[in-house]
């Protein structure tokens, strides 16, 4: 095994996925800044959501995450160059984490996943070959990677590709075609496909699809018969998913990501070259290396399963949602109001979340139980500075699922001032509502009107 | 299988979406689910709804302003009790179009940072924005009779905010402080009543001037034979302003949390002191139309507007309703029909002559109207925007997954 795992391999896969990863990294720090996203982002708002246990993780004042971005996009290009690459790999994974901690509303699995890449890249030696550190320095020049590197990556891929699948095992997904249903029927309108979406089977096509791909995906790419047609397919179901939704960067991130399948010379053949067959000998790895990679992978195969140990539904009380790679399975959408009350003053006051939150943050952090617990304690502690320390922090929270008429999401009752937020089961999250969504159907464009009066 | 094969399938897998669907004679799309078909819904149609519906009362608010702006050249030219009086009724009446119009903040009247936004509300009537003092010094000086003024002026200095302070407020004060130049150096008092009338007079006639023109703008913007942003607006999906319908749809819904945010939070939540922000409630002089007394009769127009959007502008017209009906939504309709019907019900409650004095007579009578707003504006929230995918602009910039 351990043999298997230092066998020597082509470089030319990794460099070229060096580059690539470094090119995402790269891009996505200049959109981020081309945008105006860094200012809407972490100048806009006042309060910012932490992760549990990175409470630590700071957002800078102006103009300093605007700075943040740029060094980024500096070590991004650095990262795909081969310059300095014992340095720019880890700083790079670092700098690039610390953006994506610093509030939660900003999540996404995509760029998570090129958080968990970039980690694993700052272990691996690939500035050394098809680099600018090779070029100045060719004494440290590799010829052959250890074949470890390329399992650990295709390892990292296929578990987000197979997380995905299981997190569309649903009845929600594979029985009501929820919520594809609901955000197909708003494209009944795009350019050639649109008339598509007025079939409410379309929409199963999509879940079903969906479901099959990422669940097997990982297996076509590791098959060599299958591996070509299967990235062909991978590419396809990329562009399409990212030409009908607002997903930026995540099909570059996939279809970038899955080279890692590909044979190590797949470069070379590309470019008509021959092949190296390397027949250096490569150290074998440490144990302490060893072990650190199995327990990477044991934690990386279970960690999205977690939410199993809460029970329910997941999508309602996102115990477990992130860093779960549970894409694209819910549309959600909450309304929460504070209900704040002071025995002493005698006073009740509703305090509306935008009151601290942007437009965005507000419609990210209503569906998600633990974000609204953040924001009682923040609303706490403002009131205690007023001189109102008995203060009582309720929510109203409803929220609408994936096509479900809304229901309430956290206990009214429940004093949120005094909870603390955790790991453990929260009991102040009220149950999933039972029963299907609502049987809705498409709206077509083309169709003449027949509004009849009922007022 | 050879791998030209696993090409052409690969890539016929890759563009099935592209493929058309199944399509009866008529050119509809056939269920294949067996659902009641969505009912020949056509939702250009429910925006050209939409869009005549705004167009239609910002002509009706170009009349009245219109007649506002003869109302105060009469006022100002012939100074008597009746024809100030016909002024006020005439501020009066245009108001309570432009209170439905509020709620038809999308295209050209809404901020230009929305598609096909020209910020064109804010100059007709700015509310909250009103400064008082501001507007009294520009009385001291004249301001308001710069030809520059409509353009160069605050907004808080004018619209239709500042007209009613001007046709309403009678009494002799100013809300200076006493260190301000007008009160410091006695040039407000040395005014005398009858200049400060005369002034007030000719300062509200060329804000009603400038309104009923930018009212007319307005209305040019949207009418078919001139800026015709209706056919922009119906026509979304084929135009870079609205590149889809759901920009459309999202622009009109984004317009009816007026309802949440501007009556139920600063209309009635905060002058009631439910919502931070009045240290002792009520704070009355926070109430929309203080001067005027007319804030209950704007939460009405607002409330109706809003209903012309749910339910249709009129008996032949298709409202959001009609779209969530067709989708297979119909709870979700009533759920919003129940939520406006307790809306009015609670607005109905509300006995007193003015909201000031609900406020300070009735206060669970407002308080009622408060949470029936809240509830409606969670069914928006929460269920109409999942339903109808709906995002806020803002909400939808930066990626997703």
């Amino acid at each position: 095994m351990i043999e298997r795992l230092r066998r020597p391999t082509d470089v030319a896969a990794l460099a070229v996925f060096r580059m690539v990863l470094g090119a995402i990294v790269l891009t996505s720090a200049v959109r981020m800044l081309a945008h105006g996203w860094v200012t809407e982002f972490f100048v806009r708002p006042s309060y910012f959501f932490k992760y549990w246990g990175f409470s630590w993780v700071p957002v800078l004042p102006y103009p300093w995450m605007h700075v943040l971005y740029l060094v980024i996009g500096i070590c991004g290009a650095c990262f795909a160059l081969g310059l300095a690459y014992r340095v720019v790999a880890p700083l790079t994974f670092v700098l690039f984490t610390w953006a994506e901690l610093a509030d939660v509303t900003n999540w996404l699995n995509h760029y998570y996943l090129i958080s968990l890449l970039l980690l694993l890249a700052s272990f691996m030696p690939l500035g050394r070959a098809w680099s600018l550190d090779a070029r100045i320095r060719p004494s440290t020049r590799l010829d052959a990677f250890p074949a470890w590197c390329t399992y650990l990556l295709r390892f990292q891929v296929a578990v987000v590709y197979f997380h995905a699948g299981l997190a569309k095992l649903s009845t929600d997904w594979l029985i009501h075609a929820q919520p594809l249903v609901i955000w197909l029927s708003a494209r009944t309108d795009t350019p050639l496909y649109g008339a598509l979406f007025d079939e409410r089977a379309v929409a199963y096509v999509f879940a079903w699809g969906g479901f099959l791909y990422d669940t097997t995906i990982p297996l076509w790419l590791s098959i060599r018969r299958t591996r070509l047609p299967a990235y062909l397919v991978l590419i396809g179901f990329h562009v399409t998913v990212g030409v009908l939704f607002p997903i930026g960067m995540f099909p570059y991130v996939m279809i970038g990501s899955a080279l890692v399948f590909f044979e190590p010379d797949w470069p070379r053949k590309l470019l008509r070259r021959p092949s190296l067959v390397p027949s250096v000998s490569l150290p074998a790895p440490r144990t302490a290396f060893v072990v650190a990679g199995v327990a990477f992978c044991v934690v990386q195969a279970l960690v999205p399963m977690r939410h199993r140990l809460y029970g329910g539904d997941v999508s309602w009380h996102e115990q477990g949602m992130r860093f779960a790679w549970k894409v694209m399975v819910r549309e959600k959408n909450a309304s929460v109001t504070y209900v704040v009350s002071s025995k002493r003053a005698g006073r009740t006051w509703y305090v509306e979340p935008r009151q601290y939150l942007t437009d965005r943050q507000e419609k990210e952090f209503a569906a998600q139980p633990d974000l609204v617990l953040q924001l009682a304690h923040r609303i706490r502690d403002d009131f205690v500075k007023d001189g109102y320390d008995d203060v009582e922090v309720r929510a109203d929270a409803i929220a609408s699922l994936n096509g479900r008429l809304s229901a309430p999401m956290i206990d009214p009752t429940v004093d949120l001032a005094r909870v603390d937020d955790g790991l453990g089961k929260a009991s102040w999250i009220l149950p999933a509502p039972e029963g299907a969504p609502l049987r809705l159907r498409p709206v077509w464009r083309g169709r003449v009107a027949s509004h009849s009066p009922r007022h | 299988m050879n791998r030209p094969a696993c090409f052409v399938l690969a890539i016929a897998i890759a563009l099935l979406p592209s493929c058309r669907s199944r399509e009866g004679d008529d050119g509809r799309s056939s269920s294949s689910s067996g659902d009641v078909d969505a009912g020949g819904f056509d939702k250009a149609s429910l925006l050209s709804a939409f869009g005549q519906c705004a167009l239609g009362t910002y002509r009706e608010f170009a009349d009245a302003a219109s007649a506002l702006e003869t109302a105060t050249r009469t006022a100002e030219t012939d100074p008597t009790p009746a024809s100030l009086e016909a002024a006020q009724t005439a501020w009066k009446n245009a108001m309570r179009v432009w209170q439905r119009a509020e709620l038809f903040q999308f295209g050209p009247a809404a901020a230009s940072t929305t598609p096909g936004g020209q910020d064109m509300r804010d100059p007709i009537y700015a509310w909250p924005l009103a400064a008082r003092c501001l507007t009294e010094q520009n009385i001291v000086a004249r301001t308001y009779e710069s030809p520059s003024f409509p353009e160069a002026s605050l907004v808080s200095t004018r619209s239709l905010a500042i007209a009613e302070y001007l046709l309403f407020y009678t009494a002799g004060d100013n809300a200076c402080p006493p260190e301000n130049t007008i009160n410091a150096n006695g040039e407000w008092a040395a005014l005398g009543m009858q200049e400060i009338q005369r002034r007030k007079a000719a300062y509200a006639r060329v804000v009603a001037t400038d309104v009923a023109a930018r009212a007319r703008r307005l209305v040019d913007a949207w009418d078919p034979t001139k800026g015709n942003f209706l056919a922009t607006f119906a026509g979304a999906g084929t135009n870079s302003t609205f590149a889809s319908q759901q920009m459309a749809f999202n622009a009109v819904s984004d317009a009816m949390f007026y309802l949440d945010l501007q009556v139920k939070n600063l209309k009635i939540g905060t002058p009631a002191g439910l919502l931070p922000g009045c240290a002792a409630p009520p704070c009355l002089d926070m109430v929309e139309s203080p001067w005027a007394n007319v804030g209950k009769e704007n939460i009405r127009a607002n409330v109706a507007a809003y209903t012309q959007l749910l339910r249709g502008c009129d008996a032949s017209s298709p409202g959001f309703d009609d779209l969530l009906i067709a989708i297979g939504a119909q709870p979700v309709a009533e759920k919003l029909d129940t939520t406006v019907a307790s809306i009015e019900a609670a607005l109905d409650a509300l006995a007193e002559p003015t909201l000031q004095e609900d406020l300070q007579k009735n206060p669970a009578g407002v308080q009622a109207l408060f949470e029936a707003l809240r509830a409606n504006a969670a069914v928006m929230k929460a269920d109409f925007a999942t339903v109808l995918d709906l995002e806020l602009p803002k909400a939808a910039l930066s990626d997703n997954d």
